[in-house]
C-alpha cells in the first residue's frame, strides 16, 4: 500500500484505496466490482455482434476447462499435462453419436462423461501413485496418444476430423452455431455450475483431505487418508467436466478435429489456472478471460506477439506473484469472521489458520 | 536381413542424437530434480545458434568443413550455455523453494518463450544447414551411414564421457553429486549450491546445443518448434536409462532409437511415437527407476 | 492482517484485471469504428496462419496480398474506394479459425480471402455464408469446400482430386511404374491428395505397397524409408509440404533407395531444394503452372522479390489473384455490398491473374488451373516435364 503513492494514481483513487476497509466504501467497491463482473460477462448481449459472442463463448468454455483442471492441479496439487485429451473423449464422443446414430447433444453427453471418466481411471490408477513430476510426463505421454489415436482412426475422421452435426436445441431453444449466443448463455451456465460445485466440493471432506496430500503426502497417509484414492478421485472428477466442456464445444464448433487437443492446447489449459491462481475459483476464471483476450483481442494490436505475450506474462506471474493474480488462501471464511471485528494493526502476526480446514478426512 | 541392419544403424544414429538430449535433462534433474522443459527449446536454440555462426563465418569466406563444424558446436554450445545460465537466473533460481510445480511451469514458459522468439526471429521459415561433410554416403553391403551420421555417434560418446568423468572425478563433480543427495548439507559442508546448480543448467544447456547443431548437421533442416517433440523423445530416453544417471542417458537414447526403428517393420509408421509415449508411460509406471537406476548420487 | 490485505489485494487484482479487459474490449469495438468513420474502404478479411508450423507459408500469402492491394490503392483503389486488409491469425487451429470467421462478420467485410487449412475453411465458409459474405480461397484445395452448396464460396486454386489424378496418371500412363507406396503428413491437405492418388493409381491398374502417414514435425524417416526401401516400389508418392518431403528425398536416396519420387504443389516452394538438395533433383511434382513460369507472374514475382527480398511460397500468386478477383467483381458490380460481390464473383469468367485465367464454374471452383507435371531439374529449378492438357 505504500508503494501506492508512488503510482501515478488520481488523488481520489488513493482516497478510495485508504478508505477501503471501512464498511460502507467496502459494500460499494464489492457492488461495484459485482456490477463489473456481470457487465463484462453480459458484454455479449450489449455489444451483440457474432465475433465477440463467439470469443465470450470460447472464453467462458476455457474458464470451465480452467475450473476443472483446478480441482486437478489447484485442489490435488496434480501436473495434468495431458488435460485436453479428456475434452477430447466428449467431443468425439458427441460428434460420433450425432453423425452416426443421431444422437442429440443430451443424449450423447452423458456418454462422453462416462468415457472420459472411465478413461480418466484406467490411465489413473496405475500412474496416481507416482512422484508429482513424473506424473507430469505421463499425462503428457497420454495426451500424446489420445492425440495420435484421434489423428489415425477412421472413427474419428482422421486429419479432417468431424463435422456436419446437426444443429441442437435445449428445452425447444435452438442453438445456432453461427450466432453461438445460445451456445454463450449454456457455457456461461457451466461455468457457473463448476464454480459452485468446485467450492462445495473444496470445503466437503474430498476437498480438504485433496488439500492435506498437496501440503504433504506423507503426512496425509500417515493421518490415514487414503492417498491414491483421493488422487484418483480428483482426476476422474476433473476428466468427467472435461468429457462435458468438450462436448458442448464440439457442438458450438460444430467440428472436432485434433489440433484442439494438441500439448499446446493442454499446456494452455495449465498455464490459466497457474496464471490465474491455483486453487483459486475466481483466479480461474480470470486466467481464462486473459488467455482469450490476449490470444484474440490483442491480435490487431500486436500482430503475431500473443504466443510471446502469453508466455512472458505466464512466467512473470509464476516468478512474481507464484500463487496466481488472485491468490487462493485457504480458511478463508474464517479471516471473513475475524475482519469483521476492530481492524489488525500493519505487521502484526498472519490470523491463526483454522485447525478445521487442516483436519484430514476420509 | 539387411532391412534389420539398416535398422539397427538407423536406430544407433537417432538413439545417440535423444541420448545427447537425454544428457541434459539428466545432469540437470540429477541436481536439483527438476525435469527442465526448457531444455527442447535450448536444444533448438542451439540448432540455430550454431547455423548463425555457419552462415558468418562462411561469409568471412571460412571454407574448412571441419573448422565451420567445430566453430558451430563450440560457439552454439558457449552461446546457448549463456542462455541457460539466464534461465537458472531468471526462472529457476527465484523458486527454488517454491513447490516443484512452479518450477515445472516456469520451465514449460521458457520452453514456449524461446520457441516464439526463435520463430519471431527467423520468421517462422524452416532453415537450411549446408552441407559440410559430403553427401556420399558410406555404404557396407546392404547398409548405408552417412558420415554425419557417425559423428553424431562419436561427438555424443565423447560428451557422455565427458561429462561421467566430470561427474565422479572432479572436484565440482563431487559437489554436484553432493548437492544431489542433500542440498542443505552440502551447503553447510562448504559447496558453493547456487554456483554449481547454475553450472549444472549450463552443461545442460551446452549439451542440448550440441545436439542440435549435430541434428542440423545430419538431416539439414531446423525449425523453431524443433525442441518440443524432440524435448519429449530426450526426456523419455533420459527416463528409461534412468534419470539422473549419466551413462543411462545414452543407454536410454539407444534404446528408444532402436525400439523406434525396430517398430516400424511391423506397424504404421503413423502408430510411431505413440509406441514411445506407451513405452514411457509403461516404464514410469512398472519401473520408474529406468534401465540402470536413478540418480548421480546413488551410483557414486 | 498479512493475511487479511493480501486476500483483499488479490480481490482487488481481479477487479483491477475485469476492469482493464472491459476497457479493451471497448477499446477494440472503437477501434472498428475509427475504421469505418473513413471513406468507406473496401474491407478484405486476410485469413491465413500467421504463426505456427505453417506460418511460412501464411506470412508469404500475406505478403502477397498486401502487394496486390499497395497496387490497387496506388491506382485510386477500385470505384474509389480504398482496399483495406483486416488480417487474422488462425494459427492453423480450427477454433480460432472459427473465431476468425466471426470477427470478419463483426468487422462488416465486404469479402474474405482464406483460411488456408481446408479444415478451417470449411467450417468457416458456413459462417460467412450465413452471413452473407462472399469467401475467395486461395489455398484450401479439400473438394469439399465447394461442394456444400454454398453460394458465397469461391476458389481460384485447384483441388486434392484433380492433383491426385494427374499424379496418378503420369505415374501409370507416362513412368508406366506398376507399384507404389504412398506416404502422407496427416494433415488435410496431405492426407487428401495422397488418397486420392492412391484411389486412382489403383483404378488405372497400379498396385499400392503401402500408405503410411509421418509426423512433418519430425526430423528423422530413415526407420520408415528403410523399410519403403525393402517393399521395391517404383514410386514414393507423399501427400503434404516442401521441408517434410525434401527430408525425405535426403534420407531416402542416402539410404540407396530408388523409387521416382512424386509429390504436390505442397512441395513446389523453395524448402524442397533447400533440405533435399542433390537428392531432391530428378522429383516430380504436381503442380498448375506457378507464377514463377508464367509470363504473366513475372512482374508479380520480381515486385515480390525485390520487396521482400525472398521467393513467393506455391500459394502466394493464388492469393494476390484473389485479391484481384474480388477487385474486379467490385469493379463489375459498381458496388461494394456483399451480395453484389457475390453475384458478379459467379459472373467471373475470363479474368486474368498472374496464375492464369480465373473462370468460376456453377459451384465456385476455378476450371483453369489445369495440372502439370514439374521436373527438379538439376540447377534446382522445376521444369514443366508433362502436360496431360496438352495432348
Amino acid at each position: 500500500m505504500t508503494g501506492l503513492g508512488r503510482l501515478p494514481l488520481p488523488a481520489s483513487a488513493v482516497r478510495l484505496w485508504q478508505a477501503r476497509r471501512r464498511p460502507r466504501v467496502r459494500l460499494g467497491l464489492r457492488v461495484g466490482g459485482l456490477a463489473l463482473v456481470a457487465g463484462f460477462a453480459s458484454a455479449p448481449f450489449w455489444l451483440g455482434n457474432s465475433y465477440d459472442t463467439d470469443v465470450f463463448c470460447d472464453m467462458a468454455l476455457w474458464a470451465a476447462i480452467g475450473l476443472g483442471l483446478n480441482v486437478v492441479i489447484g485442489f490435488a496439487g496434480l501436473l495434468d499435462l495431458g488435460y485436453m485429451a479428456f475434452y477430447a473423449f466428449g467431443g468425439y464422443t458427441f460428434a460420433t453419436l450425432s453423425l452416426h446414430l443421431g444422437f442429440s447433444l443430451w443424449e450423447a453427453l452423458p456418454l462422453g462423461t462416462i468415457l472420459a471418466g472411465v478413461a480418466s481411471a484406467v490411465f489413473g490408477f496405475p500412474t496416481l501413485r507416482l512422484r508429482g513430476d513424473y506424473l507430469a510426463i505421463m499425462t503428457l505421454g497420454f495426451g500424446g496418444i489420445v492425440d495420435i489415436a484421434a489423428n489415425n482412426l477412421s472413427l474419428t475422421g482422421g486429419a479432417n476430423g468431424l463435422y456436419g452435426m446437426a444443429p441442437q436445441s435445449v428445452f425447444g431453444y435452438q442453438l445456432s452455431t453461427n450466432n453461438v449466443i445460445g451456445y454463450y448463455v449454456l457455457a456461461l451456465a457451466l461455468v457457473a455450475v463448476a464454480a459452485l460445485a468446485t467450492y462445495r466440493f473444496r470445503h466437503a471432506k474430498i476437498g480438504r483431505a485433496w488439500a492435506c496430500i498437496k501440503d504433504d503426502e506423507l503426512a496425509a497417509a500417515a493421518s490415514g487418508i487414503r492417498v491414491t484414492r483421493c488422487k484418483l478421485q480428483a482426476y476422474v472428477l476433473g476428466a468427467i467436466w472435461a468429457g462435458v466442456a468438450g462436448a458442448i464445444f464440439a457442438a458450438k464448433q460444430g467440428l472436432v478435429s485434433p489440433e484442439t487437443f494438441t500439448f499446446d492446447q493442454s499446456f494452455f489449459a495449465v498455464a490459466i489456472v497457474v496464471l490465474g491462481g491455483m486453487g483459486s475459483i475466481p483466479g480461474v476464471i480470470l486466467g481464462a478471460v486473459l488467455y482469450i483476450l490476449i490470444s484474440e483481442y490483442f491480435q490487431g494490436i500486436t500482430g503475431t506477439y500473443s504466443g510471446l505475450i502469453f508466455s512472458v506474462l505466464l512466467l512473470v506471474t509464476v516468478l512474481v506473484r507464484p500463487r496466481g493474480l488472485i491468490p487462493y488462501t485457504p480458511g478463508q471464511r474464517v479471516r471473513a469472521r475475524a475482519r469483521d471485528g476492530p481492524p489488525a494493526g500493519a505487521g502484526s502476526a498472519p490470523d491463526p489458520l483454522p485447525l478445521e480446514d487442516f483436519r484430514c478426512a476420509d | 536381413m539387411g532391412t534389420l541392419a539398416q535398422q539397427l544403424v538407423n536406430g544407433v544414429v537417432i538413439g545417440a542424437v535423444y541420448g545427447l538430449i537425454a544428457l541434459g535433462y539428466t545432469m540437470v534433474y540429477g541436481i536439483v530434480r527438476l525435469i527442465n522443459f526448457a531444455q527442447g527449446g535450448l536444444y533448438a536454440a542451439g540448432a540455430f545458434i550454431g547455423l548463425e555462426v555457419v552462415e558468418i563465418l562462411q561469409a568471412h569466406r571460412v571454407e574448412s568443413p571441419a573448422l565451420l563444424i567445430l566453430a558451430a558446436l563450440a560457439g552454439a554450445m558457449i552461446a546457448t550455455g549463456a542462455l541457460a545460465f539466464l534461465v537458472e537466473r531468471v526462472a529457476y533460481r527465484p523458486l527454488r523453494r517454491a513447490p516443484i510445480l512452479s518450477a515445472l511451469v516456469s520451465s514449460l514458459a521458457v520452453l514456449f518463450l524461446i520457441e516464439n522468439v526463435i520463430q519471431l526471429l527467423t520468421g517462422a521459415q524452416p532453415q537450411t544447414y549446408p552441407s559440410l561433410l559430403g553427401l556420399q554416403p558410406w555404404t557396407l553391403g546392404p547398409i548405408t551411414l552417412a558420415p554425419s551420421g557417425l559423428l553424431i555417434v562419436l561427438v555424443a560418446l565423447g560428451l557422455m564421457g565427458a561429462m561421467q568423468w566430470f561427474v565422479q572425478r572432479t572436484r565440482t563433480g563431487r559437489a554436484m553429486r553432493a548437492i544431489a543427495v542433500n542440498q542443505e548439507v552440502a551447503g553447510l559442508m562448504g559447496v558453493d549450491v547456487r554456483r554449481v546448480v547454475a553450472l549444472t543448467f549450463v552443461m545442460g544447456g551446452a549439451l542440448g546445443a550440441a545436439a542440435g547443431v549435430l541434428v542440423g548437421l545430419n538431416y539439414g533442416t531446423i525449425t523453431f518448434n524443433m525442441g518440443e517433440l524432440a524435448g519429449l523423445e530426450g526426456f523419455t530416453a533420459a527416463v528409461l536409462g534412468g534419470i539422473g544417471n549419466v551413462p543411462g542417458a545414452l543407454v536410454g537414447g539407444l534404446v528408444l532409437g532402436l525400439l523406434q526403428s525396430l517398430i516400424t517393420i511391423v506397424l504404421p509408421n503413423q502408430w510411431n511415437e505413440a509406441v514411445v509415449f506407451a513405452v514411457l508411460i509403461a516404464v514410469l509406471a512398472f519401473r520408474p527407476r529406468g534401465i540402470l537406476g536413478e540418480r548421480v548420487a546413488e551410483r557414486a | 492482517m498479512q493475511a487479511g490485505t493480501r486476500m483483499r489485494r488479490s480481490a482487488l487484482a481481479g477487479v483491477v484485471g475485469i476492469a482493464s479487459a472491459v476497457a479493451l474490449v471497448g477499446w477494440n469495438g472503437a477501434q472498428a469504428h475509427v475504421h469505418a468513420a473513413g471513406a468507406t474502404p473496401v474491407k478484405i478479411g486476410f485469413a491465413n496462419p500467421l504463426t505456427g508450423s505453417e506460418a511460412s507459408y501464411g506470412v508469404s500469402d500475406y505478403n502477397a496480398v498486401k502487394l496486390a492491394v499497395n497496387s490497387v490503392n496506388a491506382k485510386g483503389g477500385v470505384d474509389g474506394h480504398k482496399v483495406q486488409i483486416i488480417a487474422y491469425d488462425t494459427k492453423a487451429d480450427p477454433a480460432t479459425g472459427i473465431a476468425g470467421a466471426h470477427y470478419f462478420v463483426s468487422q462488416g467485410v465486404n469479402a474474405v480471402i482464406g483460411f488456408f487449412n481446408s479444415d478451417i475453411s470449411i467450417p468457416a465458409s458456413a459462417i460467412l455464408h450465413a452471413a452473407g459474405i462472399p469467401m475467395v480461397s486461395a489455398a484450401s484445395t479439400n473438394p469439399k469446400l465447394t461442394e456444400q452448396g454454398f453460394h458465397n464460396v469461391f476458389r481460384v486454386c485447384g483441388t486434392d482430386n484433380e492433383q491426385g489424378l494427374v499424379e496418378a496418371e503420369f505415374a501409370r500412363n507416362v513412368l508406366h511404374a506398376k507399384t507404389a507406396v504412398v506416404l502422407d503428413d496427416e494433415e488435410v491437405y496431405g492426407e487428401g491428395v495422397s488418397q486420392f492418388f492412391a484411389n486412382d493409381f489403383k483404378k488405372l491398374g497400379g498396385k499400392i505397397l503401402s500408405h503410411q502417414g509421418i509426423n512433418p514435425n519430425l526430423t528423422d524417416y530413415t526407420s520408415l524409408l528403410t523399410q519403403v526401401k525393402a517393399m521395391h516400389p517404383d514410386i514414393l508418392q507423399f501427400g503434404g509440404f516442401d521441408p517434410a518431403a525434401g527430408l525425405l528425398v535426403k534420407q531416402g536416396r542416402s539410404l540407396g533407395l530408388k523409387s521416382t519420387f512424386i509429390s504436390d504443389d505442397g512441395v513446389i516452394g523453395p524448402a524442397f531444394t533447400q533440405a533435399g538438395g542433390r537428392s531432391a533433383v530428378g522429383s516430380f511434382l504436381s503442380s498448375a503452372p506457378s507464377p514463377q513460369d508464367l509470363a504473366s507472374a513475372r512482374p508479380f514475382v520480381a515486385e515480390y522479390v525485390r520487396t521482400y527480398h525472398a521467393q513467393p511460397t506455391e500459394f502466394a500468386g493464388y492469393n494476390y489473384d484473389a485479391l484481384n478477383v474480388i477487385v474486379q467483381a467490385i469493379r463489375d458490380a459498381h458496388s461494394i455490398t456483399p451480395a453484389a460481390i457475390i453475384r458478379a464473383l459467379a459472373g467471373i469468367h475470363t479474368f486474368k491473374g498472374v496464375t492464369g485465367r480465373v473462370d468460376f464454374n456453377s459451384i465456385g471452383n476455378n476450371t483453369t488451373p489445369e495440372y502439370v507435371i514439374y521436373r527438379v531439374q538439376s540447377n534446382y529449378s522445376n521444369k514443366i516435364y508433362w502436360n496431360p492438357n496438352a495432348h
